[in-house]
Parts: C-alpha cells; sequence; structure tokens
C-alpha cells in the first residue's frame, strides 16, 4: 500500500496498533529534513561582509565597542583523542562506513546512521571532558583575574585607530548605539570566546596549548548598517606545556593580552588601510 | 497487508562519511592575491621570500587529522610543497602591492624575509552534537632590511579558519585550509612588524 494508491483509505494495521507505512514515510522524512537543518546551522570564521571601496570615508566620527561573552575557558581535554572504546558513535560509524564506504566510492560519500545509545555514550564522554577542562581551568583562576581582555581590547583599538588618523574622533562606548547620526560609526568587537587551546591531538596528548580567542568584529555606518564583518580565530601560534602557564607567574597574562592587542591591531589595520 | 519497518528507524541523526580504507587523497590549496591594506602603502621594495618547512613530521605525512581513531589509514597530501605553497602564496601577495618579490637567494635585494613553517594542517573534532574543523597555519617569520641594516623578529604569525556544523562528510579540507593561508598571508601583511620592516 502506498500513499500514491490510496490516500484516503485507512491502513488496516492502524487499528492493530502496527507500525504504519506513512510513519515509515513520514519519518524517513523527518531524518533527511533534520539532517537538512543541521547542516544548514553551520558557522565559520571568515569575512561576512566585504568593505565596500569609499564606505569608511564617509565616517567621520567613530566609537569602539568591546564586550567579552565568556571567561576564561581551557579546551585540552575535549581535544584528546576518542577511543573507539569511548566513542561507539565513533564505532557505529566505522562498521557501518567500512561497510558501506566501497558501495558508494564512486556515487558519492557514504552515509553512516549512529543510534540514540551512541549519541548518549558521546554526550556522557563530552561532559566528562568538559568537566576535566572547567577544573584545569579552575587552577588559572588566580592568574586569569588579572587579565584585563575588555580594557586591553579597548585600548587597542583606540590606539591604533587614533594614530589612524582617518576620523575626526574615536571614543569609546559601553553601550550599543541604537541610532547613528549620517557621519558617525561604530566598531563593534565581540570576544566570543578567549583563553588556552589545545588544537589537537598531538597537543592535547602531550598537554600543549596555546592562547588565542574567538571574536567578530563589525563595522557599523549610519543607522547601524553593517559596513563590514569578519569573524576570526585567532592564535598566538605559540604552543607550550601547559604546565609553563601555570609555573610562569606572568606568561598566560603577557601572552593573553599580547595577542589580544595584536588581534585588534588587525582590525584596526583593516579600517585604517580599507579602500 | 505487508508490515513495513523502515531499515532507518534506528534513528538519523548524523549524516557522517567514514572512510576505511587506505588510500592518499591530494589537497589543491587556491589563494588570491588582495592587493591592498599596508603593504600597498609602503614604499615598492625588491624582497627575497625564503621559506622553510620545519613542521612536526607527523603533520608532514597528512595534512588532515581526525580526532577519534576511526580506522583506516587515510592520508591527506597537498599537491605541491607547504613551503612552496606559502612561498607562492607571499609573492603574489607582494607582487600584487606593487612590489619586486624574489627567489633567488643570490639577487640583490632591499628586504630579506624568512618563514619557517611550523604548522600546515587542517584537524577535525566532534562532540556529541558538533562537528568542528579547524585548518591553522603557524609561522616563525624574520625580516633583514639590507638597506636599513636591520632585522625585525622572529614573530609569530597565525592564519586559522574554524567551522562548527551539525553534521560533517570527509573530504579533502581544501576550502578550509585555503582560508587558513588568506588568514595567514592577510595577518601577516596587515602585521605592523612586518610592514615595519619593509619600510
Amino acid at each position: 500500500m502506498s500513499l500514491s494508491s490510496n490516500k484516503l483509505a485507512l491502513p488496516e494495521t492502524w487499528s492493530k496498533g502496527a507500525a504504519s507505512p506513512i510513519f515509515a514515510e513520514i519519518r524517513v522524512v523527518l531524518a533527511v529534513l533534520g539532517i537538512a537543518i543541521f547542516a544548514g546551522c553551520d558557522t565559520d570564521t571568515g569575512t561576512k561582509k566585504v568593505m565596500q571601496p569609499g564606505a569608511v570615508s564617509k565616517i567621520d566620527d567613530l566609537t569602539v565597542q568591546v564586550s567579552v561573552d565568556r571567561d576564561f575557558s581551557l579546551t585540552l581535554a575535549a581535544a584528546k583523542p576518542r577511543s573507539l572504546k569511548e566513542v561507539p558513535l565513533t564505532f557505529t560509524a566505522v562498521r557501518l562506513g567500512s561497510l558501506v564506504s566501497p558501495l558508494l566510492s564512486d556515487s558519492g560519500p557514504p552515509v553512516v546512521v549512529v543510534s540514540p545509545k551512541s549519541i548518549a555514550a558521546a554526550k556522557e564522554w563530552d561532559a566528562q571532558h568538559a568537566a576535566e577542562d572547567a577544573r584545569r581551568a579552575e587552577a588559572f583562576r588566580s592568574k586569569v583575574a588579572e587579565i584585563r581582555i575588555q580594557s586591553t581590547a579597548e585600548n587597542a583599538l583606540m590606539d591604533a585607530l587614533q594614530a589612524a588618523r582617518r576620523f575626526q574622533t574615536v571614543t569609546t562606548v559601553s553601550v550599543p548605539q541604537r541610532a547613528s547620526p549620517a557621519c558617525t560609526g561604530t566598531l563593534w568587537v565581540r570576544i566570543e570566546n578567549w583563553g588556552l587551546y589545545a588544537d589537537s591531538r598531538e597537543n592535547a596528548v602531550l598537554d600543549q596549548v596555546q592562547v588565542g580567542l574567538n571574536a567578530t568584529a563589525v563595522l557599523m555606518g549610519a543607522g547601524g548598517k553593517r559596513i563590514w564583518e569578519h569573524a576570526d580565530y585567532f592564535t598566538s601560534g605559540i604552543h607550550r606545556p601547559i604546565t609553563e602557564y601555570g609555573s610562569s607567574p606572568d606568561l598566560l597574562k603577557n601572552e593573553m593580552e599580547e595577542t589580544t592587542r595584536r588581534y585588534c591591531a588587525t582590525v584596526a589595520n583593516e579600517i585604517r588601510y580599507a579602500p | 497487508m505487508k508490515r513495513f519497518n523502515c531499515p532507518l528507524v534506528p534513528i538519523l541523526l548524523f549524516t557522517v562519511m567514514v572512510s576505511g580504507c587506505d588510500t592518499s587523497t591530494p589537497v589543491a590549496i587556491h589563494f588570491e592575491p588582495n592587493g591592498n591594506g599596508p603593504l600597498a602603502s609602503v614604499r615598492a621594495s625588491t624582497i627575497l621570500v625564503q621559506v622553510e618547512d620545519q613542521r612536526p613530521s607527523a603533520e608532514r605525512d597528512s595534512v588532515y587529522q581526525i580526532a577519534a581513531d576511526i580506522g583506516g589509514t587515510q592520508t591527506f597530501y597537498t599537491k605541491k610543497p607547504v613551503p612552496v605553497i606559502v612561498q607562492e602564496a607571499l609573492l603574489s601577495e607582494l607582487s600584487k602591492c606593487g612590489h619586486r618579490p624574489v627567489t633567488d637567494p643570490n639577487a640583490p635585494v632591499d628586504v630579506r624575509v624568512r618563514i619557517v613553517v611550523e604548522r600546515f594542517k587542517a584537524f577535525l573534532s566532534t562532540t556529541a552534537f558538533t562537528y568542528t574543523l579547524e585548518a591553522q597555519i603557524d609561522a616563525e617569520v624574520s625580516l633583514t632590511n639590507a638597506t636599513k641594516k636591520t632585522t625585525i623578529g622572529p614573530f609569530h604569525i597565525s592564519g586559522n579558519y574554524q567551522r562548527k556544523s551539525k553534521s560533517h562528510q570527509v573530504y579533502p579540507p581544501e576550502k578550509e585550509l585555503s582560508a587558513a593561508l588568506a588568514e595567514f598571508v592577510h595577518n601577516l601583511a596587515f602585521d605592523s612588524r612586518f610592514v615595519e620592516g619593509l619600510q
């Protein structure tokens, strides 16, 4: 029995509580829709809005706003490799992937089905390693307290933008400007995450990390219209054993603030040298 | 009526491509020079660009790593050697900014740029609901200005790309590594130390 052949007739098995082909088809459709929705949730770094020539020249007065979403974070245990025993999700993928991939190698990517049990196991693994990272991050609490990410970023942006002499005035604001006059622009730098990152499984196994931040810079013109937007994952590029950050009193502070200043200088230069 | 049970019913939550076979896959890296920014504002110079490869040996074998041990030994390699990719990218950027980049170490130059590549890789990690693909290029950079007899650096420059998604298929990370290379060259070209070294 199919939907197309007998759309109005009730399936005989419904009244007996058996699985219906309609439900089966609906489930498949929902699954496909779910994948499509998931695929649409991607976020990535890079330029989101390209600066048009002449757009910055219309701005006389620039206000700078910096916001920091989160406190210091450590991503180390979460980057560690998952063994097959630890991650049934992966295990399932391997078994089905190795089974399916030879069949589909010429016709497209193989599809792997993962069971709810696997998801639960993966979530437990995530929770355990997030808790381990949070526990280790606590050890840095006293060092982190001395790091002023927001003021470091504000000062770096102000210094670089004032030195650029591209605007009549450059001022900082703590509250977003709802409406701005025609000749006023706003640079909003939102630091979404900052701290120590392992970045690879080799580093995670060796307990090596580097300082870095995730941030988005948005330049807005009159009426809050977006002129330029760029999302960054900005790192120092210097990988060290995490114990070094624990034993050297000012290492974390110095590198974090230096990386923040470097990031802000890059953002400021983007505006300074805008066409 | 024949009862129909869908084989996909055990909940199809993720679509993941996993290749369990032993293969080597080429990765083509693309770079498009920008041609603006501070580099275009400084006086045109003849610049020697030298690039060395000091990546860990594991990263030389494959420029793409997957966090979970998923079986198989699929490796990903760049079609051109990594130092050549980085060198050509910087050469084209300098050229588009009006400079005269060269690669012959015996040529008379105004500035020598030495880049030591420490990392050039993509990395896929997973949580229960999120796949994170990161591409990273790290290098140590130093400049010697033959005219002014000054040396700047070495200092670190990174170029990163990061994408978080709810589903993932394993494919050669060409777009990701190309984006990281673009960020690397951009961050270098907009770095005040680099610009200072060229002036």
